[in-house]
């Protein structure tokens, strides 16, 4: 005790005081600057480079890291269970399979255009962070393996977020429940459109809903593809009413995210990418090109 | 032990812990420990604070922080400004106590008032880097249990809690 008191006499020098107050400052002013979206911008690649070296440490522990904590009791019983549902899969895969050959055959008869597949990319979470900032995932993908900024990520479950940087061997995630997050979404029953925002107590809240009075307690809600950058009918969670309004029960949030699937946005092309030559020797500039029965036969 | 092996030590201390939260995470942790880790650059924050004012203690929480910031998608400068506070605030604390005091109330003084220090940088950071809000349950629950692992953690950090050499 006594030592302790002799410790703390002596004062602080001057020049010391004076450099720890100007890292201070200093780190102060580069939190003002990060206030600019353009210098955000800027320290994208620094971010996306550290994310690959962080990436790596964190792929080091491995997922045996649960069985030594957790024991070899549960997950056997994990095990049972996960072959129990297997037959059980096994059975509704057969059943989709043939489901899906007869839903192709009836839009071939109707000639409807489906939304066009994506090329997916399976990836294993390597690391989870929600600190104070912000609610981010790791993922052990990188661009090299077709993952960009804006795709989609769904686990077992659901949504659970959209990549927001790309490095080499990693992506992170921008998880659902994290403020800057904003998905379109639709309500399978009501068909009533919202914003989904994520939310730091409840998960996420439905905002902006156009006709909130339609939606029905624990309806299930899904990505409705209005932005164009993820695709419609993704299962985001089940609608539930508290005093601030709607929000949802995510379904990511049932189980830990382990094992996810990285989609790319919808490849819908625009009208300016891919125009329709006009005939030179049918139409004129400004004419509009509607095939009518008169100009198709020609009597025009 | 000098005072920049003790420093170094404990930033090796507080990298390593700081890198295994985010991994550990992704394992399903039985309840209580679902989400929970410390935030380990608040021990060294502390227990350095127990000391001479150290400009290497300063830049070694700097950097710490820089590699916060960078696990926790923050803003960079807003874990090392949380740091810097504790330090600060931590220092005032154990100079706000008399003399002749008993050491436990000085340490338990010292990590409370540096917690409060950190809290205001977090803030301060959020408010200058127009972020969210960034108290949240979460967070308290990773501050506390902090907390209650300093006292394991300060011996690795600082010895009996001080850096007798100055900068």
């Amino acid at each position: 005790m006594a030592q302790y008191s002799r410790q703390r006499a002596g004062g602080p020098r001057i020049l010391g005081r004076a450099t720890i107050i100007a890292l201070g400052l200093g780190v102060v002013l580069l939190l003002a600057l990060q206030s600019s979206p353009e210098v955000r911008r800027g320290l994208q690649s620094s971010r996306a480079r550290m994310d690959d070296v962080s990436g790596r440490f964190m792929s080091l522990a491995p997922a045996s890291t649960a069985m030594i904590v957790m024991g070899d009791r549960e997950n056997r019983e994990a095990l049972k269970q996960l072959r129990l549902e297997k037959r059980s899969l096994e059975r509704w895969r057969d059943s989709a399979r043939a489901m899906s050959a007869r839903m192709a055959e009836y839009e071939r008869v109707l000639d409807i255009m489906d939304e066009p597949l994506a090329d997916e990319v399976s990836a294993r979470v390597i690391a989870e962070k929600d600190g104070p900032f912000a609610k981010t995932m790791l993922a052990n993908v990188g661009a090299p393996r077709g993952v960009n900024e804006g795709d989609s990520v769904i686990n077992a479950n659901g949504l659970v977020g959209r990549i927001i940087r790309t490095g080499k061997t990693s992506s992170r995630i921008l998880l659902l429940t994290d403020y800057n997050s904003r998905i379109p979404v639709m309500g399978r029953v009501s068909l009533d459109r919202a914003l989904l925002v994520g939310d730091r107590k409840t998960g996420a809240r439905l905002e902006f809903a156009e006709t909130p009075d339609l939606i029905v307690e624990g309806e299930e809600w899904v990505t409705s593809g209005d932005d164009g950058l993820l695709p419609r009918g993704m299962t985001v969670g089940w609608a539930h009413q508290d005093d601030e309004g709607w929000r949802l029960d995510l379904a990511m949030q049932l189980a830990p995210v382990d094992f996810v699937r990285v989609i790319p946005p919808p490849g819908f092309s625009k009208p300016e990418d891919d125009p329709v030559e006009p005939d030179e020797e049918d139409t004129t500039p400004g004419e509009a090109v509607v095939e009518t029965p008169s100009n198709a036969s020609g009597t025009q | 032990m000098r005072a920049t092996n003790r420093i170094f030590i404990g930033s090796i201390l507080v990298l390593f812990v700081s890198t295994l939260g985010p991994a550990l995470r992704t394992v399903n942790w039985p309840y209580p420990l679902t989400g929970l880790w410390p935030v380990a650059g608040l021990w060294a924050a502390i227990a350095w604070s127990g000391g001479y004012m150290s400009v290497r203690a300063a830049l070694a929480l700097v950097f710490l922080g820089l590699y916060q910031d960078f696990l926790h998608e923050a803003p960079l400068g807003a874990w090392p400004l949380a740091f810097l506070s504790a330090y600060a605030a931590g220092m005032s604390a154990h100079k706000l106590l008399p003399a002749r005091n008993d050491y436990m109330t000085a340490v338990v003084f010292a990590l409370i008032i540096g917690f409060v220090g950190a809290f205001i940088g977090l803030v301060v950071a959020r408010g200058v880097s127009d972020s969210p809000a960034v108290l949240s349950r979460d967070l308290i629950s990773d501050m506390v249990l902090t907390g209650m692992l300093y006292f394991l953690a300060r011996p690795l950090l600082s010895g009996d809690g001080t850096l007798e050499e100055a900068t």
